[in-house]
């Protein structure tokens, strides 16, 4: 097992140097392409996003994302007990019909408006994550295992240091209990995406096709 | 509280005070029409008009919207008709983002009364509600109007907006929300007479629930075991190799080497998606081809459709030979919505290969009438369109100024242009033009003279009935059971339950097999070869109706529940009835029967049926409400009725089967609820309220 | 130290997993047999008998391949092949994963194989008459996956009239020119016509 982990973390930093800051621009494998469920042209359009965590890789791909969300009431109800978009940890509510915002060209631009494209945000589960520094009282932590960016409630005060921190506007304090919520990787999300349009791929099969 | 949010809100546009109230006592009529039906009963008094400030829009959702239950995105929206005869109480269903978003901002329902002096739009954007001008948006289309409001609020709000044919007060207008749905049944005139031009919703609340973890599991059971396709068809149009079956005319038009076309970045094949597979559920249906035809794969980038539903039928489509015709080259409807007003022209043509100029025709038409808002009483005004012209009736409703002004020939050639030149006059409100979309009864009304009785009894109108409300569906799917469901309405019937069934695409007997274990021998005809009325066909069309009540109620899409069938061979194809009352008790945490939920329903079918007495004025429903148009007894008129090759119905029989649909709701022999029944589903001051007026 | 060398520390060696099973060569050649027709049935295809003869994975010896084929003909196949089936085509054996390819699928593809058109024309619209009842559109010939084209089907249609067997088969057209085939074991031709033209044409012009 502990194998496995150093497996992983060699992947994931050889995968990073590999994709950077995105997949745009960088040849893929036919392995990793159908990994990723995706094509060469796909991958260097700049439609397929990934976000690494220390378990597997998040593929986000906008071609396939048709706007249900879905997604976001499934993260919910799996960590929060209640089905509340605003509180997902992935986000398509804000973007679907014109992107981030409307623009003039809003006809031809991103969502359902323009062009259908509809790229759901997410946590990038960070390296030197903003959130987990940001926060005064040290509820947001690394787990030991997966070095996943976990948050732990006990602690936590609802400061909303963490959501001012974050430049993707992912946490969010739950109005119900006060407390902060984040990603914590748990899948829940890709389980509930019809096209699948959200992918898991876990490093083990990445290294098989690096 | 789990499921409800137990407040509904107020808005007054006479005032533009708003109040947040309690909804808890609607409850026993479980959300969505039920609660919408039942405060137009208390607040709206018989024989408002429909246009007058004293009549209210009720917007309504349920307990199950919101939950992420499959098919849950779903808004009802209840309030008097303009368009059929009697005025009587009518819903609409829209779909999108609106359901979510009002459940969102915590509300049950939203009741919008009065009417505003100047045009204004609602704004609640999470806990400010307020009556906002909208003066510079009257005028606007709806795609422009959502445009607006997002650019001003936030590029997430939901927005719900008339376009010209609601503010010029057509019979025909629609809401539209967000990209393309709409809710129709005339609202845009309620809405245009209100001066309301648009509501913008945003909320960040939650949907509370009894058991996450049992709905999730429910949710996933749903989605792997139970659904099909769009429609709930559960066969594939093409063989395929998980299936047994294969059936084109089902919508599960997806499969290996069928594409959305103009996906970004490449084609995306649809591939085979065997059940059991809810992540990939989302390729089964290709609406755009279905309904384009096979023309239409280059041109689709990807399937969309509301809120929290795996099957996405709305076809997304990029037309590059609208540029610079339309405003924008893409858009997305499904079924009519793609191509509402294509039928208008005689020959399409054809660009780059057979069959786009009909697809390119179509996707201009329906751009145009979201923009406008323009509703068509599901391919009503096509038809009457088509009818005037087709009987050289246009000239006689227009001066021969106004007739020459159009180039009829555009219609032989066909120049799409021409589909424009009469919508632009139809909207406008002053054109004789606009006078046909009233709805069938009221242009009958209008222009009986011209017309003679031919109009509304013709099957070039199919219409279910005298009032003038389309057939959707009717006979033609399933003999006596579908053209049943209409008489409980006031409007086109839209009763998915039982044509989902027939267009299962399951071999004949399987279907009847599993059916008859439910209702009874003899329910079910084989297609075009129908038999004579019978009580198993009565309690089948009575579940048609009382899960579709449901579903408006709940709230969830009747375009694809109930899960009468499966698409697994290992459970033989048969579906599972409880789901709802499943869905109904992980949400609420209060266990519920399949048997419970129904009787719930059928609480607000004996509500609507009581207020439909009333609006009518006379208890003698059969004759003055429950009548179909000649032609459903003559069409195929060289094939006798209940042999092979015909969907005609016969007078007799059709007085036999209302006889026995009426005993399978407790109605008299006229169609009337009985004070028994009123009683019997807590309706005992309804009942005292048709005895006072001597309707009981 | 780190996490990851704290966790080193901590933990056992572990060797790589070596319970292996001992198999036998014949219970390597069944996996081998079994993964390839498991693979070209994911892909929605049978597998002819002369096909495997002609690309037999290398771990299969050609008598043990038509021993382990022989049994499955009995329905019983051996270890992997537990879930392979055959259906018998007009020209030869197909083989299949049936835990992932129905029955009528395999007999359809097999048929497809065969490249017998009046069969295949005849076997499916005989079905659909019986089953549906609906008759068989010369467009569903066209599409996935039989692929005819349309002088196929034209060609078709002629040469059935000649052949006793297909004595049952004819055509009906629908308003829009729209053919397809139907058996008058199963439904007469005026009902074939009136449901072809429910679903060509009124489907479409009165949804």
């Amino acid at each position: 097992m502990s194998k496995g982990i150093m497996n992983r973390e060699l992947t994931r930093r050889e995968f990073m140097k590999l994709t950077g800051k995105g997949m745009a621009g960088v040849a893929l494998s036919s392995s990793l392409l159908r990994l990723f469920d995706c094509t060469q042209a796909q991958a260097e359009s700049g439609q397929v996003k990934v976000y690494p965590n220390s378990e597997y890789v998040l593929v986000v791909n906008k071609a396939k994302c048709t706007g249900c969300q879905r997604c976001e009431v499934n993260c919910t109800l799996t960590n929060d007990g209640k089905a509340q978009p605003y509180l997902s940890r992935i986000n398509a509510r804000d973007n679907f019909q014109f992107g981030p915002k409307v623009n003039e060209n809003y006809l031809t631009a991103a969502g359902f408006f323009g062009d259908w494209s509809v790229e759901p945000a997410t946590c990038h589960q960070c390296e030197n994550a903003p959130c987990m520094l940001a926060c005064p009282v040290g509820a947001i932590y690394p787990d030991p295992l997966t070095s996943v960016r976990l948050l732990d409630q006990e602690k936590c005060i609802g400061c909303g240091a963490c959501v001012a921190a974050c430049p993707f506007g992912m946490p969010k304090i739950d109005p119900d209990n006060g407390k902060s919520t984040k990603c914590i990787a748990c899948g829940a999300c890709v389980a509930g995406c019809p096209t699948s349009a959200l992918k898991i791929v876990l490093w083990d099969e990445i290294a098989a096709a690096l | 509280m789990n499921g409800w949010t137990g407040k509904l809100l107020r808005v007054n546009l006479t005032t533009g005070q708003s109040a947040v109230e309690s909804s808890e006592k609607y409850f026993d009529y479980i959300g969505g029409k039920g609660m919408a039906n039942r405060i137009i009963y208390e607040e709206v008094p018989n024989g408002t008009e429909p246009t007058a400030p004293e009549s209210k829009i009720v917007m309504a959702i349920g307990p199950n919207t919101g939950t992420n239950a499959p098919c849950s995105g779903r808004t009802t929206l209840a309030f008097l008709s303009p368009f059929t005869k009697y005025n009587a109480i009518v819903d609409a269903h829209v779909g999108g983002d609106t359901a979510v978003m009002l459940k969102g901002c915590g509300f049950d329902a939203m009741i919008i009364e009065g009417a505003a002096a100047n045009p204004v739009y609602i704004k609640v954007i999470e806990d400010e509600v307020t009556v906002e001008d909208a003066t510079d948006l009257w005028g606007k289309t709806t795609t422009e109007t959502t445009a607006a409001l997002c650019e001003k609020h936030g590029a997430g709000v939901n927005v719900m907006s008339i376009g010209q044919a609601g503010e010029n007060l057509l019979n025909l207008s629609c809401v539209i929300s967000g990209v393309a749905h709409s809710a129709g049944g005339g609202i845009g005139k309620l809405f245009g007479s209100k001066k309301l031009k648009a509501i913008a919703l945003y909320g960040k609340k939650a949907t509370q629930v009894a058991d996450a973890k049992r709905l999730l599991e429910l949710n996933n059971y749903i989605m792997s075991d139970l659904m099909g396709a769009n429609n709930n068809h559960v066969v594939p149009t093409v063989p395929q190799s998980w299936a047994q079956y294969s059936n084109k005319s089902t919508r599960w038009t997806g499969h290996p080497g069928l594409t959305w076309g103009a996906a970004e970045g490449g084609p995306i094949d649809t591939g085979e998606s065997a059940p059991g597979q809810p992540t990939l559920m989302g390729y089964r249906t290709q609406k755009a081809v279905f309904d384009h035809g096979p023309v239409a794969e280059k041109y689709t980038v990807k399937m969309v459709g509301c809120t929290s539903c795996p099957i996405r039928c709305y076809g997304g489509v990029n037309v590059p030979m609208l540029e610079g015709v339309t405003p924008n080259t893409t858009h997305a409807n499904t079924c009519i919505g793609n191509r509402p007003y294509v039928g208008l022209l005689k020959n399409y043509q054809d660009v780059h290969d057979e069959g786009d100029g009909r697809m390119t025709a179509g996707v201009y038409s329906a751009i145009l009438a979201d923009d406008y808002g323009l509703w068509d009483n599901y391919g009503e005004l096509n038809a009457t369109l088509n009818y005037f012209i087709n009987n050289g009736l246009m000239e006689k409703i227009m001066t021969p100024e106004q007739y020459a002004e159009i180039d009829w020939t555009k219609r032989e050639t066909g120049d799409m242009t021409f589909i424009k030149d009469i919508l632009e006059r139809v909207v406008s409100g002053t054109h004789p033009l606009s006078t046909l979309a009233q709805g069938a009864y009221y242009v009958d009304q209008q222009y009986h003279d011209i017309l003679g009785d031919d109009y509304l009894n013709s099957s070039a109108m199919t219409l279910w009935g005298l009032i003038g409300a389309k057939r959707h569906h009717g006979n033609e799917c399933a003999a006596q059971v579908g053209m049943l469901t209409n008489i409980i309405y006031n409007r086109d019937g839209m009763c998915h339950t039982i044509v989902n069934i027939t267009g299962s695409g399951l071999p004949y007997e399987i279907q009847r097999n599993i059916v008859e274990e439910h209702f009874g021998e003899g329910c079910l005809d084989k297609p075009k070869n129908y038999t004579r009325m019978n009580e198993a066909k009565a309690r089948f069309a009575k579940f048609g109706v009382v899960r579709q009540v449901l579903h408006d109620s709940f709230t969830l899409c009747n375009w694809v529940w109930p899960m009468t069938f499966s698409p697994r061979k290992e459970r033989g194809y048969k579906g599972d009835l409880s789901a709802e009352a499943k869905l109904m008790s992980a949400v609420t945490g209060k266990e519920w029967t399949a048997e419970e939920l129904d009787f719930a329903a059928e609480r607000v079918i004996q509500l609507h049926r009581a207020m439909t007495v009333k609006s009518v004025g006379s208890r003698d429903m059969r004759n003055l409400h429950d009548v179909i148009p000649e032609y459903a007894y003559t069409t195929e008129p060289d094939v006798p009725v209940f042999t092979e090759g015909t969907v005609k119905m016969e007078k007799e029989d059709w007085q036999l089967a209302l006889s026995m649909f009426y005993q399978q709701f407790g109605w008299d022999e006229q169609g009337a609820p009985t004070r028994e029944t009123l009683e019997k589903f807590g309706l005992a001051d309804v009942a005292d309220d048709l005895a006072a007026a001597n309707l009981l | 130290m780190d996490d990851y060398q704290a966790l080193e520390n901590n933990q056992p060696e572990t060797t790589a997993q070596t319970d292996e099973l001992q198999q036998t060569p014949r219970q390597i050649a069944a996996a081998a047999l079994a993964d390839v027709l498991y693979d070209r049935t994911a892909h929605s295809k049978v597998t002819s008998a002369k096909w495997l003869k002609q690309n037999a994975p290398k771990e299969v010896d050609r008598a043990v391949m038509d021993e382990l084929l022989a049994a499955v003909d009995a329905g019983k196949g051996e270890d992997d092949l537990s879930h392979i089936a055959m259906t018998r085509g007009g020209k030869d054996k197909y083989y299949y994963n049936a835990s992932i390819m129905t029955q009528e699928y395999a007999r359809l593809d097999a048929m497809l194989e065969d490249k017998d058109i009046l069969k295949t024309i005849a076997t499916v619209t005989r079905s659909d008459c019986k089953l549906y009842p609906r008759p068989t559109e010369f467009s569903k010939l066209m599409g996935y996956p039989f692929r005819f084209s349309l002088d196929e089907v034209e060609g078709a249609a002629a040469r059935m009239q000649l052949r006793e067997e297909y004595g049952d088969i004819g055509v009906v057209q629908a308003s829009n020119g729209a053919k397809a085939f139907y058996s008058s074991q199963f439904v007469k031709e005026g009902y074939a016509r009136a449901l072809l033209e429910g679903s060509e044409v009124e489907a479409h012009e009165w949804p």
